[in-house]
This record gives C-alpha cells, structure tokens and sequence, in this order.
C-alpha cells in the first residue's frame, strides 16, 4: 500500500497548498474583525503542518518497501470496481430510465451475478426490494421518484 | 417544573402509539445493525435517516436514539458466536464471550451481556436524568468563547484518545472543517470556494457526506472479501440465556463498574463506547482474584465491557443535548438531523423544546426495556439475519443510501456527492485514516468558526479572550493536555522500545 500512502501524502499538501492559496484571496480581517478568509485559511495551515508531519513519516516508513496497490488480491480489487462501477451505471440510468427501473436492474445485475442465485430468486429480490422502497419512500414518505422516460 | 414532572410529561410523549413503533423499529434495526460486522451504528444510523423524513423530530429522534444503543445490545450476538465484533466497542467481548460459546456457555454469555446492559443503559438513563438538566442550566451561561473552547476540546480529545494516528485524525477534522466552509459565509454571506457553482453555494449537507463515508465505503470494504461466517452451535433456549447465580455472583460488580466508567467515558468527547469497553475490561482483570481466567472464557470480561458500552451510548448523548457538542461519530450524525429538523441541539432544548428532550429520555428507559426482552428471547432470530449473505446485503445497503440521499432534496446531485465521498471514505479506510472526525469538522465547522469570530469581535481580535474568562481557559487547557498527551504516549513507548533487549525497528507498509 506504499504507493497509495506516498500519493495520498502528497494530495493532501497539494489540497492544503491550494486552500491556503485560494483563502488569500478572500478578506482575512474585514473592518477590524475576522473576515471570510480567516478560518479557511488557519484550517489550510493546520493541514499543511498536519500532511507535511504525515509525508515524512510515510515516506520515511516506506523508505525501500516495493510499491504495492491500494487492494493487493487482483480478485477482492474486481469485486469493489464491480460495485464502483455497478452503482455508478445505476445512478446514471437513472436519469434515463427512473429511479425505480434502474434499482431493478442493478439489484438483479447483483444478485444473479454474486449470489448466484436462479433467476426466479432473482427476480423476487430484484424486482420485489425496489417495490418496497418505492412504496415507503415514494407512496408512504411522499419522495417524488424521478421516472425518466417513462414520465412521473 | 421539576425533573419528576418533565419526565412524567415525557413518557406520555414516548407512550404514544408512533413513537412506541419508532422506538422499537429503531431497537429492532440497531440491534441488527450492531449484530451484522462491518456495519456500526454511524452507518446504521445515517442510512436509516431518511426513513424518519415524514415524522416529527421527537419520533426520529427516538428511533435514532434506539439505533445507537441497539447496536451495543446488538454486537454482542456476533462477538460470542463467530468472534467477529458486530461493531468496534464488542471487540473486548470477543475475548472471553467467543471462549464461553466453545465451552457450551454462549447463551450465558449473551444472557449476561443483555442484563448487563440492560442494567448500565438504564442506569446511565436515571443518572442522564438529574444531571443533563443541570449542566443544561449551567451551559447556559456559556458564550462563544466557551462554545468554540469546547469543540477544540472535542477535536483534541478525539485526536489524543481515540485514534492510532493522532496526526491522520487531525488531517481528517481539517478536511472536515475546509469542507464546512465551502459556501456562503454564514456571517459576511460572502461566497467561498465554490468555483461558480450554484450547487456548492449551500455547502455540503452532511447526510450525503455521512451516507458515503459510513454507508457506501463500508460495502466496499465488505465487498473485498467473500468470506461465510462460520458461527458456534449453541442452546439458546430461554433457559440456557438466563444467568445462573453463580454468574450473578461473578459479574455484579463488573457490571456496576461497567456502567459509572462507562457513563463517564461516554459523556467524555471522542472517548466513547470502545475506548469504554477496552478500560472495563482493563479494570476487570485488575480487580479480578483470577486474572489468569481473562481470555479464557471468563464471564466478567463479558459482563464489564458490554455494561460499559451501552452506559458510554447514553452518557454520549450528555454532551450533544445539553451542551450541543457532540463527541462521537453516531453523535455527530444524530446532530446533523436534528439541525436539518431545524433544532438547534443545546441548552435551550430544555427549555424551548422539552417534550422533545424529555420525550427522547423516557423513550430510552423504554427502550432498555425492549431490548433486554428483545435479546433474551429472540436471539436465535437475530442470529438467522446475521446470516444473510452479502450479495444480498451489500447491494441493499448501496440502495438504501441512494434512495435516502436522493429523498433528502429529490436531487441526484446528493447521490453523486455520497458516491464520491463513499470512495474517499473507502480510501481513508484502506490508508487508515479515521471518517469520523471529518464528519464531526463537518457538522460542527459552521458554528465552530461562527463562534470563534463571534469571540475575537467581543474583545476586538484578542485571542486572550479565551484565557481570560475561568471556564474557556479551563477547557482550553484540557484541550491542550488531550493534544500533548498522545505525543508524550509516544514518546514514552519510543523511550521503552529503545531500552527493552534486542529490540530492532521494523518498517510497517503503508
């Protein structure tokens, strides 16, 4: 996990280099009080001590260690990307086909495909889950569900 | 009106119908909660936010409220038949819990562990009960000096006790707190970082950011294995679950002691529920004639640290309603919701809002009630839900954020926000970093800075504003002493490594 640690080091000064930057601009003391840049500035400050204290350490940990990837099983880094992947295409549908339909299909994908389990199985939580939801968020709650090209 | 006649006025509230099903949704979903690894009560508690959306503050609060102590009944189910803690504060009951089931005790051990902490949560109620509405009234002498003392005390307290890594728990609150100050400036109403998008004017709300840390990066930490839990066979009949008086003569004090250290830890910001159970079960096998036993199936270092952790939920709960600090992760996501109701958590609750508070207090002394029914006689339940498989559980977790973010402004916006946070989150878990002061910054930041500029206009940019009035300076030092403490532990641990024989370092990988 070295690599991910030396970059993750390495954002962090960069994100605190960037807010301290970006909070310059804005009014550190407004007629004689505290303006809108002076907590975003002294936080930028406070994670730019707090990074730099965290680069020395890992980069001196890790010092002659192999780069290693953030998930090192390739098997267990397929599975996350799945559901990275899976729940991003689910959020994107929606906008095309609603929010019902696309939990339906995501939730199918899931359980067809990890649980192995037989289509009519698959069915009932695929189809049967969503409806739950939809009637306690969408009929009991009132949450306007957005239903894409199907219309509301 | 006294504190007999509020909580009179209390039970009517929590005796009513809707809070009474909230109130045992709540115990049900947390005891599940607590029982499923992986899943904690933040994370039971912010996804299951968005299902109090239709109801009244009280009511959600009551079902929040009965999450975050169900998860302590809850992860005991797990700690004693798969050593696998439900979540982190059943770790110590791991120990000697998973011991008792191999020698055929589990349902003593879980029978203990229910009355235990049936006994601490209700006893931490009572003691809830006469001592919040006190230092509600003296919080209220409280002026932002103090407010903004108390919050860096919150942070530098979770800094110095509840993290392995002390400078990534500060990395996190000031990622939170940076975070807090994208959007309109709630005192100039001045526009910060947000790059001319009109989304970022309002800031990030915490729901998603909550839901993604907690929610969407534990399934993907839980995704990364497929392994089945292999849990003991066990008799838990209820026979089998009720303590013998053997056990009764074993653990009584353990449990007592359990109950005032864990109440106090609680009340205690960033200390909270683990950090109780770990000092109980320290405490035990001290005071223990048989310290040997620890470790080996010894029914105190059951009893201690599962009394601990429910007394440590309710004792969290002083600081967030009276003071309106929260010191822990469950806490500040309990916050988040109740700001997003439109009350402002603090001492006026007492008295602007009192069938809230008393409401939620006496919901608590009902809910104690359920539990330990609950857990008694239903355990086999439970133990058949901890069962379900995670391609199961994994997705319908992933839905229940999407659906819950996307009801909290009927936007799509929320859900690619808590995606994108459930990836740092997941991150941060990988790299060891700790979600939980970011949420805490992220919650408090508003009004952390709001009184710290509140403070420097009363005494014209004096920053010794907060040193020269007796209550911000004290807590100031205590702030000072959490954040020195962890360097002066590691310094100390440094010394001892240097001087133990043969002692060589080793480079750790990440």
């Amino acid at each position: 996990m070295s690599l991910a640690a030396k970059l993750a080091s390495v954002v962090l000064l960069a994100m605190a280099a960037l807010v301290i930057v970006l909070s310059r601009a804005l009014d550190y003391i407004k007629e004689g009080v505290p303006g809108p840049g002076f907590a975003p500035l002294w936080y930028g400050l406070i994670l730019l001590v707090s990074s730099g204290l965290l680069t020395f350490q890992v980069w001196r940990r890790v010092a002659g260690v192999a780069d290693q990837p953030l998930i090192e099983d390739p098997a267990a880094r397929a599975r996350v990307l799945k559901y990275v992947i899976g729940t991003v295409i689910a959020v994107a549908l929606v906008a095309f086909i609603g929010l019902l339909p696309a939990l339906v299909v995501f939730l199918t994908y899931f359980v067809r495909t990890e649980g192995r389990a037989p289509w009519t199985q698959t069915l009932l939580v695929g189809v049967g889950v969503p409806v739950v939801f939809w009637l306690t968020f969408g009929l009991l709650l009132g949450v306007d569900f957005p239903w894409g090209v199907l219309g509301s | 009106m006294d504190v007999f006649q509020s909580l009179g006025a209390g039970f009517l509230v929590a005796l009513s119908p809707l809070n009474l099903l909230y109130c045992f949704i709540g115990v049900i979903a947390g005891t599940i909660i607590g029982a499923l690894p992986g899943i904690g009560p933040s994370a039971g508690v912010a996804i299951l936010l968005p299902i109090t959306f239709g109801v009244s503050p009280t009511t959600s609060m009551i079902m929040l409220a009965g999450i975050y102590y169900g998860a302590m009944y809850g992860g005991t189910i797990t700690s004693v038949l798969i050593n696998v803690p439900g979540e982190s504060s059943s770790v110590m009951t791991t120990l000697d819990g998973y011991q008792m089931a191999k020698k055929g005790r589990a349902g003593a051990a879980l029978g203990i562990a229910a009355f235990g902490s049936f006994i601490a949560g209700t006893g931490s109620v009572i003691i809830f009960t006469f001592f919040a509405p006190w230092l509600a009234k003296v919080a209220l002498s409280f002026g932002p000096q103090e407010y903004f003392a108390l919050m860096v005390l919150g942070f530098t307290a979770l800094a110095g006790l509840a993290s392995e890594s002390p400078v990534k728990t500060i990395i996190s609150a000031a990622i939170g707190l940076i975070l807090a100050t994208i959007g309109l400036d709630s005192m100039s109403g001045h526009p910060r970082f947000t790059f001319g998008s009109s989304n970022l004017l309002g800031g990030f709300d915490f729901l998603p950011v909550a839901m993604g840390l907690f929610g969407v990066a534990e399934v993907l930490m839980s995704s990364e294995s497929v392994a089945r839990l292999e849990i003991q066979k066990a008799d838990l009949t209820l026979k089998k679950v009720f303590p013998t008086a053997e056990d009764w003569v074993r653990s009584r004090w353990a449990i007592v002691r359990g109950w005032l250290l864990g109440f106090v830890v609680g009340v205690l910001p960033g200390a909270g529920a683990t950090i109780a159970s770990f000092l109980s079960y320290a405490a035990e096998k001290r005071a223990s004639k048989h310290p040997e036993e620890f470790g080996q199936g010894a029914i105190e270092g059951v009893a201690g640290p599962e009394s601990a952790n429910n007394a440590a939920s309710v004792g969290a709960l002083v600081p967030l309603l009276t003071i309106g600090v929260p010191g822990s992760a469950t806490t500040a996501v309990m916050m988040g919701a109740l700001m997003m109701y439109g009350l402002r958590p603090g001492p006026l609750l007492f008295t602007e809002n009192p069938d809230f508070v008393w409401g939620l207090v006496a919901s608590m002394y009902i809910g104690n009630v359920l539990l330990v029914i609950l857990n008694m006689a239903f355990i086999p339940l439970f133990v058949r839900i901890v069962k379900i498989p995670q391609w199961i559980l994994n997705p319908l977790i992933l839905i229940f954020c999407i659906v819950g973010v996307y009801a909290l402004q009927n936007n799509l916006y929320d859900v690619w926000i808590m995606l994108a946070f459930g990836l740092v989150g997941y991150i941060m878990k990988k790299l060891s970093f700790p979600a939980a002061p970011l949420v805490l910054a992220l919650v408090l930041g508003d009004m952390m800075e709001t009184n710290l500029r509140r403070s420097l206009i009363l005494s014209h940019g004096s920053v010794t504003t907060f040193f020269t009035r007796p209550i911000s300076a004290t807590i100031i030092v205590i702030a000072l002493l959490a954040l020195v403490y962890p360097v002066l532990r590691w310094l100390l641990a440094k010394r001892r490594r240097a001087s133990a024989p043969g002692s060589a370092t080793g480079g750790a990988t990440h």
